[in-house]
């Protein structure tokens, strides 16, 4: 047990050796010998443009497809930390016509733990403040915005406390605003509760100013860094090919971002 | 009017009519909670196939004479289990191998009642249901599956629920995935065959699928939605039992279009609602 635990605190949060995930009946594989490794309370990002392998790599991290290689988050395998991992999906993955409650959203991420109904309500209730959709927590999810919508996926995923958060490209139907509060807020978790953030995205200007890792996907690993030093003209081009130019800027948030492949 | 409602208070003396009723509201109740799910899961065609299927199963048991609605349920459990493995072997999707399986079943039930002897009057009766036809046994396959839902729904319905909703969450939270369909699909299979007498195998979709359709319209939180959906359910059977006995019309026939009359109304009335802006 000793050894386990100093294993733990020494292993980084999240460590991706040699991942490689071949689709059935594809010969190519869709992601070969990914290998990265990010540390405690840091935000990485899996940078690529679409089609690149990013959310497949993150879907093969949390065991949602098979792979070869080794995934393990501070030296454990996923099965024995599932509450200690939490995963946003690009997309609200219900059929919005089903009518439910915010708090009844949240309630069915808690139908595995052994808490009373009474805990499970002071945890809704306190991750909903977490995430300020405190006063949603009664209403229709079909009635929320594309932002409070990805608010209430990462409230899913913080229910459970993690150590570790993976988020799919947590900006799809966020508007500009949207996406500022949630960068803010997971800026906020890695700082304060040390909780390491890994995102898949395609956004080089919030990339730029929040991660401090990245990591450029094109089926492999491109290169690895902090933003100051991968995100250049090169790795620009080696990601989204010749014909594009990169063009960082400041973000003043009164405009909606376009993606830039 | 009120002759309608009289010869339902008549008939209501009568044992078959008594039995009839309870099997109605029986199959109502246990529909209204398993088209709960077959709803959430867009399952409806997996329902219709189901159903269709179990006419197979049905002609099977009448040609080897055992009890038709016995037969039904192992043909119609043995198919649920065997999609999801023949889906795991050739990759195909659901609803390409429903589209299989449905005609290949219908086909092996009209050939096992055409090698029946005799004239088969049975057939339409289990196509589109009877009244009449339900039997003591029936009743105890009902009450049995009643019993089997109200033990099996309070340990495992939030679990159930997530794994309909949401697959790759309940998989995360590591529920078994397999074991929780097997769950659904066998609470399907058994809630369609035992519905085939009373408004038969093209019929019994109605009930799975039209009354959660309606209280989805209008409902705001899942509760509701389960609550609801019994109760709307049962006002379709009681509504088109009450109907097809005053005008001496088929069982099936009537429920199924009183609910889809239930539905209309309930489209016409949101539309309203909304435009209001209630």
């Amino acid at each position: 047990m000793a050894t386990t635990q100093s294993k733990t605190n020494r292993s980084p949060a999240i460590s991706v050796s040699q991942l490689t995930v071949r689709y059935p009946n594809e010969n190519e594989s869709v992601v070969r010998n990914v290998s990265f490794s990010l540390d405690r309370g840091k935000i990485g990002v899996l940078l690529g443009p679409n089609g690149s392998g990013k959310s497949t790599v993150m879907k093969a991290m949390l065991g949602l497809v098979e792979f070869v290689g080794e995934v393990q988050f501070a030296g454990q395998p996923l099965t024995s930390l599932q509450n200690h991992v939490g995963y946003v999906p690009q997309r609200y993955p219900i059929d919005k016509s089903v009518p439910m409650t915010v708090s009844e959203f949240l309630e069915l991420a808690l139908v595995t733990c052994s808490h009373t109904k009474a805990e499970k309500n002071r945890m809704i209730v306190s991750v909903l403040e977490q995430v300020d959709l405190s006063l949603k927590r009664f209403e229709k999810v079909g009635d929320l915005s594309g932002g409070q919508v990805q608010r209430l996926l990462l409230a899913r995923a913080l229910v459970h406390e993690p150590e570790v958060l993976l988020l799919d490209e947590p900006e799809a139907g966020v508007d500009a605003e949207g996406e500022l509060i949630m960068y803010d807020l997971l800026q906020k978790l890695a700082k304060d509760q040390k909780v390491t953030v890994l995102l898949a995205s395609h956004e080089i200007g919030l990339v730029r100013k929040f991660a401090d890792t990245v990591f450029c996907v094109k089926n492999t690993l491109v290169c690895s860094g902090a933003p100051s030093q991968v995100l250049n003209q090169s790795t620009f081009k080696q990601l989204y090919g010749d014909g594009m130019t990169m063009y960082g800027h400041d973000h003043h948030h009164d405009h909606h971002h376009g993606n830039h492949e | 009017m009120t002759e309608v409602v009289q010869e339902f208070i008549d008939l209501l003396a009568f044992s078959f009519f008594q039995r009839a009723l309870l099997a109605g509201v029986l199959l109502a109740l246990l529909a209204g909670i398993v088209g709960v799910f077959t709803s959430i899961r867009k399952a409806a065609f997996f329902g219709d196939a189901v159903a269709h299927s179990a006419l197979a199963g049905v002609a099977i048991g009448l040609f080897f004479s055992v009890d038709p609605l016995f037969s039904a349920a192992v043909y119609a459990v043995a198919l649920s289990l065997l999609l999801p493995w023949l889906r795991k072997q050739t990759g195909f999707s659901f609803d390409s191998l429903l589209a299989l399986l449905l005609p290949v079943s219908m086909g092996l039930g009209v050939i096992a009642f055409s090698l029946l002897p005799g004239y088969q009057p049975n057939l339409l009766s289990f196509l589109f249901g009877n009244l009449l036809s339900v039997t003591q046994t029936d009743m105890f396959f009902l009450l049995g599956l009643a019993a089997v839902v109200v033990i099996l729904l309070p340990l495992l319905a939030k679990k159930l629920l997530l794994v309909s909703l949401d697959e790759n969450q309940a998989r995360l939270l590591g529920l078994n995935i397999p074991v929780y369909e097997l769950v659904y699909h066998f609470l399907l299979a058994l809630t369609v065959v035992s519905g085939v007498r009373l408004v038969g195998v093209v019929l019994i979709n109605a009930f799975l699928i039209i009354p959660p359709l309606v209280v989805s319209l209008h409902a705001r939180s899942l509760k509701q939605l389960f609550f609801l959906t019994p109760v709307v359910s049962l006002i379709s059977v009681l509504g088109g039992i009450v109907l097809s006995v005053g005008f001496d019309l088929p069982t099936g026939a009537v429920i199924a279009v009183f609910a889809g009359c239930i539905f209309v109304v309930s489209v016409i009335f949101k539309k309203i609602r909304d435009r209001v802006g209630v």
